[in-house]
Parts: C-alpha cells; structure tokens; sequence
C-alpha cells in the first residue's frame, strides 16, 4: 500500500527549520482579539508575522500600526500583520520570501465563525506551505460567561475547541464567568481531555508568546505537547462527547513494525480521514527503538513524520491522541493490531 | 449444546458472514481524495482475510483453551486456502466446528470484522 501517510515517511522530512505556525481561534466574542491586542504588546515578538484572516474583524489597537501595503502592516513593535483577504497560502508564501525582515514564526487568527480545519489543513497539507512551515499549536478562546451556550448552539465552536492544544478560558474575572468556570471546564474536558487549560487571563499573553516561540531545543520533544501529557488524563473522560466528539490516547507497549503501522494509518486516513479532527503522538518503531517518530495530522492531512533524536523520558510507549468525530477507540486498536500481525507473519523467520 | 445456543451462535455467525460480504469487496481509496499529490491507489478488505483469520489463529493458540488451541494449530498446518476467513465463518455458520471453537471464536470474530466494519463504512454494523 502506498497512502498519504506511507508516502510522507518515505520522503524525506525536508528542511527541519521550517517556521512554526500557531492558529489562534475562538468564537466570536471569545477575546481573541483582546487577546492578541494585549501579545502585540509585548517585547520580543521581533519576526512575528500575524495573519487575521478576516481584514474587517481585525481589533488591533490602529496606533500600534504602520501600514506598509493594502494587506501587509508593520506593527510598532517590529511585528508584520498581514490580513488575508483571500489565499492563505499566498499570505504565507509572500511572507516567507521576503527580506526585509527575517521571519520567525507566524500567528493567525482565525474568524470568529470558522472551523479551523481548512486553516490547519493548509499549513500541513498545501505543497507550497508545508516545507517552510510548521503547525506549532493551536489555541482556542473560550468565553467564561456564555461559552457553555455558545457549544450548545454553535457546532464551529466545538469545533474550535477540540482541535485546540491550549484552550483559554476568557473573563474568568468577571462573577458570572468565576461562577461558570467548573461547569464549562468538565465540558471542555469532555470535548478535548487533552488540551492545557488556562483560566488565570493575566496569564494568557505571556503563555501564548510562550507557545510562539521557535523552539530551540536541538529537536526534542516538547515535554508540554500534548501526547507527552499523562495518558490517564484523557483516558477517565467519557469516551463520547454529546457533540460527537470524542478523544482518546491509543497506547501499545510493544513495538510497532513500522510498514505496518504506516499500512495502519493509511487505512484510517483513507476511511475516516474526514472525522479525524487532530491525532498527535510518539510512536515507537521496532526499527527505530531509540528514536520516536513524531506524528501529527488534521483530518485527512499530515506532517511529514520526523525522527525525534531521543525519547522524552523513560516511558517508550506508543502514545498517540485522536480527537475524533465519531470514530471508535477499539476499532482503531484492534485494526491495528490485525496490521501488525500481517507484517510479523510476512517477517522472513531467522 | 442446547439448541437455543446453538441457533443463536448460528445466527450471529450469519450475520458476521453477511457483515463480511458485504464490507469485503469495497475499495478504499489511499489518498486520491486529497490534495496531497497521492491517488489511484486502493484496496479491498478482502485482502486482509488471511490477516484477519491470522489474528484469530494467534490469539487461539494462545487462550489456552485444549480444544480451541488444537483446531487453530490444526488450521495453520493445514494448506492456505481461498477467503480462508469466509470458509472459516461458513464452517462455524453451518455448525462443522466444535462448540468450543465457535463459542470462543464468536466473541472475537465479531469484535475484529465490526472494528473493520467501523472504519471501512463509518460505523456499518450487522
């Protein structure tokens, strides 16, 4: 078999500095724009592209503002705006060749109404984006006081959530948000258990600049991503949302053959491709068992699988996080492991 | 065996057999759907039955129950056959296995085709 998956491991990974992107999204009225107003104040964002995706919803504080072209701004802070009008992969090309400024990473803020997917499915998926970028995270403002509503009425918005790494609780200051706070968390936690929560809003600039960094880590695993956060966590969840969504960790202590596991995923993105709203893992390949394989993908797209240099700890697990629309936990291990025992049978027997 | 847990093995056998039949000749496109450059590349299920049947056989030989143990190491001496996953379904359909092996058999088979089943046609169940 030779799918999408079993295509890219076979490729060489390209370029490992390609330029992190993080999707910053939310309904409506959520505070991402207060959010990224209250950032673009903040030194050290030298190299910062920011993409707003809708010009005419953009909130950024005009003072602020150089305009350098009809789509482009310099931010006073030496930050580039750009406001997509149309392509986004235009946005992102334009901006990755230019000169002036040496570009670093790059934030885009998602309309308020939008379903990330086709935004992430961009970054990971477009031929023109993908070797010079790269998905860092993706942040999602959830609103204290109205967003259990907003769920409830609004199926982007749970969307929105449970594609999200970090998911910002906004006007945690007010009563009524302080009030809301615990209900609206055990609904976020059953819509995506995975995610890192940030209620404290005084926090939330500095972690999201946090989040934009470059990392410069010689390549190793980010220890705060999200399949390297504790499997238990996201296995005590109910494992179906109200909404459809639901999320688990898939976790096997043994070795997977590594045609087989990319025979495996290739079935899955190929059948059910459209309701994988985000898998994330390490993946523990019998031929590589010092090194684990970073994978990451958004429905039916995915990164170029990379080697990591070292394990992050002492836990060599396969561990790897769906965020799926209706697809079954137990279908997806059993059908693997149907994979991994055509591959040992194939094996030439020593 | 009393003939009320027969008939019932019987036909839930034969819904697994109709189940199968009905997923096994379905393409699966790898990648055509995508922008990814990939396409014209798919498979059926029923090219994972001797697969499907492997994994049976596996987890037989090792439940440690004699009669069951002894028919799938029976099974993987004897010569491979066509749909080896069909005939096996068909054989405990028309009740030719001990009732050991189809009572053990049942509950696996069931769970490995309708995880199959759930991937291949979002959920198709028998």
């Amino acid at each position: 078999m030779a799918g999408h998956f079993s295509s890219l491991l076979a490729a060489d990974a390209g370029d490992s500095a390609r330029i992190p992107v993080t999707v910053l999204t939310g309904f409506l009225g959520s505070g991402k724009t207060t959010l990224l107003n209250r950032l673009l104040k903040l030194p050290g964002l030298h190299g910062t592209a920011v993409i707003v995706n809708e010009f005419g919803e953009i909130g950024i504080d005009h003072d602020l503002i150089a305009q350098t072209s009809d789509d482009t701004v310099l931010l006073a802070n030496g930050c580039l705006c750009c406001a997509v009008r149309g392509d986004l992969v235009e946005a992102l090309v334009r901006l990755a060749e230019r000169t002036d400024t040496p570009l670093r990473q790059v934030l885009i803020e998602t309309s308020g109404l939008a379903d990330p997917g086709p935004i992430l499915r961009t970054v990971m998926g477009d031929p023109a984006v993908r070797g010079r970028f790269v998905l860092a995270g993706v942040v999602c403002t959830v609103d204290a006081v109205l967003g259990s509503g907003t769920l409830d009425r609004h199926p982007e918005s749970v969307q929105q959530a449970a594609v999200a790494d970090q998911l910002f609780i906004t006007k945690t200051d007010l009563p009524e948000g302080a009030a809301a706070l615990p209900a609206l968390s055990i609904r976020l936690r059953e819509i995506n258990a995975g995610a890192r929560m940030q209620t404290d809003a005084a926090q939330q600039p500095a972690a999201l600049h946090l989040l934009l960094q470059p990392r410069n880590d010689g390549g190793a695993v980010n220890a705060d991503a999200l399949f390297y956060r504790p499997v238990q966590a996201a296995a005590e969840v109910p494992a179906q949302h109200r909404d459809g969504i639901s999320s688990f960790v898939l976790v096997r202590d043994v070795p997977l053959p590594r045609e087989a596991f990319a025979a495996w995923l290739d079935m899955v993105i190929a059948s059910r491709g459209q309701d994988l709203l985000r898998v994330k893992g390490l993946v523990h390949l019998a031929e590589e068992p010092e090194r684990p394989l970073l994978i990451h993908g958004v429905q039916h797209l995915f990164h170029p699988p990379e080697l990591m240099p070292a394990w992050p700890g002492a836990d060599r697990r396969t561990r790897i996080v769906f965020i799926t629309r209706g697809v079954d936990a137990e279908a997806l291990g059993e059908t693997l492991d149907v994979l991994v025992r055509r591959h040992l049978r194939r094996a030439p027997r020593s | 065996m009393s003939t009320a847990v027969a008939d019932d093995l019987v036909q839930r056998f034969d819904a697994l057999l109709d189940l199968w039949s009905r997923l096994a000749t379905r393409h699966v496109a790898l990648g055509s759907a995508c922008a990814c450059g990939m396409g014209g590349v798919s498979l059926q299920l029923v090219d994972f039955e001797l697969d499907i049947v492997g994994y049976l056989e596996d987890a037989g030989q090792r439940c440690g129950i004699v009669e069951v143990v002894d028919f799938f190491n029976e099974l993987q001496r004897d010569e491979p056959r066509p749909q080896p996953l069909v005939r096996l379904l068909e054989d405990a359909q028309q009740e030719r296995l001990p009732q050991a092996v189809a009572e053990w058999l049942l509950p696996k088979a069931e769970r490995t085709l309708r995880s199959f089943a759930e991937l291949h046609g979002g959920g198709m169940q028998a």
